[in-house]
């Protein structure tokens, strides 16, 4: 094998289970906060211009002036992890990437 | 052109030739947990501060909605990157700006133009140092 004991072996196997198991259900919680998202987008552009938005367990937790509040809210309503969204801003889609440092 | 002065210089590191790094911390809005990280300056990459999967599991926690990933351009084809909200804090400067990772794949860690740009930066290639630039005070004439 690699030069590692069975023990050690079966360690890194637990363990790279339980971190695939942690990133599902980060995945889940992730694709149900965008559903809801894309769900009240055309009441939240109206209502919420220009002010943070946020999403946690798959629903709309609230609004915030700042990010700081918008934290200070996920973290209130006892989530680990949230969707934020600046209604109205503008995000660089993406861009160019050379050919440095290519090794995803 | 005004007269500036290198401050805060990091040796170069990595593999040979060693690449320009800058140190930088990262904070995440939800639980205010910061990370000090080293990251390789990339004037290729057009985005902000790309991290392995592993470090945006921890980090990215305020993630923005999947229609605003950004998607780039490479020769290889289109690469879409998640993205999160971070507090960044390099040199004496801190920023509202993002940590993107792959959506597929395990990434590493770049300093990318969008926060670059931000900076002013030297590189003294021969010293292998990555400097930042500060205004100097005048020289007196006489």
């Amino acid at each position: 094998m690699r030069g590692i004991s069975l023990s050690k072996a079966l360690e890194q196997a637990v363990k790279a289970w339980l971190d695939s198991k942690q990133e599902n259900a980060a995945l889940d919680e992730n694709e149900a906060n965008n559903v809801a998202y894309e769900r009240m987008k055309d009441q939240l552009n109206r209502k919420y211009r220009d002010r943070y938005v946020v999403f946690g367990g798959g629903r709309f937790l609230g609004s915030a002036d700042t990010l700081e509040q918008a934290g200070a809210l996920a973290r209130a309503n006892a989530e680990r992890r949230a969707l934020v969204a600046k209604i109205g801003a503008k995000r660089p889609a993406g861009g160019e990437w050379l050919w440095s440092s290519l090794e995803l | 052109m005004e007269l500036l002065r290198a401050v805060g210089c990091l040796q170069y590191s990595g593999s040979d030739p060693e690449s320009p790094v800058l140190e930088v911390r990262a904070k995440e809005p939800l639980l205010g947990r910061e990370k000090t990280l080293t990251a390789p300056i990339d004037t290729g990459f057009a985005g902000y501060l790309l991290v392995p999967r592993d470090l945006y599991a921890e980090l990215g926690t305020m993630e923005l909605p999947r229609e605003d990933f950004g998607i780039y351009s490479t020769m290889a084809g289109s690469v879409t990157l998640r993205r999160a909200e971070v507090k960044l804090s390099v040199g004496d400067k801190e920023v509202d700006t993002f940590i993107e990772t792959p959506l597929y794949g395990t990434g590493r860690m770049l300093l990318g133009r969008r926060i670059l740009s931000e900076l002013d930066l030297a590189l003294l290639g021969r010293k292998r140092m990555c400097c930042h630039l500060r205004q100097a005070k005048k020289l007196k004439t006489t």
